[in-house]
């Protein structure tokens, strides 16, 4: 059940929702330098570099900020001192984000491995402390899931690390990379996206609650695929099966919900789409990529879709409602009734998250022919997506605080 | 029918005038906005009303638990009550921004509140003032 009362310090979350577009933005400018040989080859010093920064950075600062919050409001999961915890996990976070990405730029061993044990201690850490909190509360089922998935992508990531600089464990590279993947994007990103979207959804867009069965399982089943593509490549196409339930579901709720003409519904939907047209075509990438004129761009585009199109517009969405939200209760929390700031609106206006909405719609719909035409422009769109977005996080946070000074 | 249940009905038939008004608002038809506001805000102060003047203080008699739930709820009803203050003046004022930005706030408010009444307090009214049932069927 949604408490905010149980809210952590709304300070808390919002550092690593402020951070994650100036990594953003930093991916955008580094972009910029990266030739067209950087662009087309997925395991190029630069393009590693870039894409832990974009999933570390960007996405890793949104998801951890969610996961936090949303542990302590659905489960009452907060740690003693949770600023100074949640300071030194951001500080690991970012130090880590940057230290592994030069290491990877630079391909200097020691750097990954400093980087590797950063992130595993913070990272893992934080999934180990976060599930036993959780399973102490009993609730929130399906965040458990991603949170096992964020542990395994950081252990996964480690043994990576570990076996390029010392040959330890004596696996298969390919196979420890895909399991790494499939644990980082889907396992961890995609099960919080629909452990979040349990709650968002159903509170933001007035839309029925999810079927119960699916709000049992399908966490469950999404983490049990994931795991057994990482065994064995042929089973990659099980990987749609349970994104295809979620999504059936999500539209169905969002064609019942109250409130339809909010841009989130068409974010959720828009997003969610996706993220099945990318499980769906993982499996067949083999065969659709020798359609291109260099096919070793296939893995980038569609990671890059996974990420532009599927998981950016849900993130807009669900921040567009998180940030207000949380800054008209704490607001709420220390002046009970009256006062300047009478609604969330007065935050984060619709239309903010309207001109989101369109930017994320251009880069979605764009993207495959900008990438294969006119890949230099990328990096612009994913700048003006990151001041935008940044500017809006920021405003929202101005204003709250001249509606507090005022009223004290 | 249980208190529960009777309560819940409310709660639905509120959130789709709040919705209908919501909706008007978009398309700036503001007669119908204003009249959907209006009976939105009836409905739902006659509902904290029954709350607060009857089932609240019967369960608080009941179970001698003054400074708990009901507190928590009072407190809620107050925070909906200002944004139905603005959701009122927005119709008026026809201004779009401020009412759907009132509407949005007073929805996700009264949906986490009404969660909150659905699955615990009103379960325990149901539990400790069984009778009062008989007075909203």
């Amino acid at each position: 059940m949604f408490q905010p009362e149980f809210s952590l310090p709304v300070a808390l979350p919002l550092r690593f929702f402020r951070t994650a577009p100036i990594w953003l933005a930093l991916v955008a400018l580094l972009a910029f330098g990266l030739d067209e040989s950087d662009w087309q080859q997925r395991f190029s010093p630069a393009m590693l570099a870039l894409t832990h920064l974009l999933m570390l950075g960007f996405v890793g600062n949104i998801m951890i900020g969610a996961l936090l919050q949303v542990s302590a409001v659905l489960a009452g999961v907060k740690a003693t001192n949770p600023v100074f915890w949640g300071q030194l996990l951001w500080l690991a976070l970012q130090g880590g984000a940057a230290l592994l990405a030069a290491g990877l730029w630079h391909m200097q061993p020691i750097w990954l491995q400093a980087a590797a044990v950063i992130l595993f201690t913070s990272l893992g850490g934080l999934a180990l402390w976060l599930l036993i909190a959780l399973w102490r509360s009993g609730v929130a089922t399906p965040l458990r899931w991603a949170i096992v998935g964020l542990g395994l992508t950081a252990l996964s990531g480690v043994l990576l690390v570990s076996l390029l600089s010392t040959g330890w464990p004596a696996i298969a590279l390919n196979d420890l990379l895909r399991a790494h993947i499939a644990l980082g994007s889907i396992a961890w990103v995609v099960g919080l996206i629909i452990a979040v979207a349990f709650t968002v959804v159903p509170m933001f867009l007035v839309a029925p609650a999810w079927p119960s069965r699916l709000n049992c399982y399908l966490s469950l089943a999404l983490l049990a695929t994931v795991l057994a593509a990482a065994l064995d490549a042929r089973l990659l196409m099980l990987l749609a099966l349970p994104v295809l339930s979620w999504l059936l579901a999500l539209l169905k709720l969002l064609r019942h919900s109250q409130r339809r003409a909010d841009p989130a519904r068409y974010l959720w939907g828009w997003g969610g789409f996706n993220l099945l047209l990318v499980t769906v075509l993982i499996p067949w990438m083999d065969q659709w990529s020798s359609l291109l004129s260099t096919p070793s761009q296939a893995p980038i585009m569609l990671a890059a879709y996974f990420l532009f199109a599927g998981v950016l517009p849900i993130i807009t969405a669900m921040l567009a409602k998180i940030i207000p939200f949380l800054l008209w209760m704490d607001f709420r929390l220390k002046i009970k009734s009256g006062g300047g700031l009478r609604h969330m609106g007065q935050l984060f206006p619709e239309r903010w998250l309207k001109k989101l909405a369109y930017l994320c719609f251009s880069m979605g719909i764009s993207f495959f022919p900008l990438y294969l035409l006119a890949f230099k422009s990328i990096p612009i769109i994913l700048i003006i997506y990151a001041v935008a977005l940044s500017y809006c996080i920021e405003s929202a946070l101005s204003i709250q605080n001249k509606a507090k000074i005022l009223q004290s | 029918m249980s208190i529960t249940t009777a309560l819940q009905q409310q709660h639905r038939q509120c959130d789709e005038f709040l919705a209908q008004a919501e909706s008007a608002a978009r398309a700036a038809q503001w007669g119908d906005c204003v009249t959907a506001t209006q009976v939105f805000c009836q409905m739902t102060e006659a509902h904290f009303a029954l709350e607060e003047e009857s089932l609240f203080p019967a369960f608080e008699q009941a179970t001698g638990m003054s400074g708990g739930p009901t507190q928590v709820m009072r407190g809620e009803h107050a925070q909906a009550r200002d944004l139905m203050q603005g959701l009122q003046d927005a119709a008026q004022n026809w201004d779009a921004d401020d009412f759907i930005g009132c509407a949005e706030t007073l929805l996700i408010l009264l949906q986490q509140h009404n969660m909150k009444e659905e699955n615990i307090l009103y379960p325990m009214c149901d539990r400790s003032i069984p009778e009062f049932a008989e007075r909203i069927a």
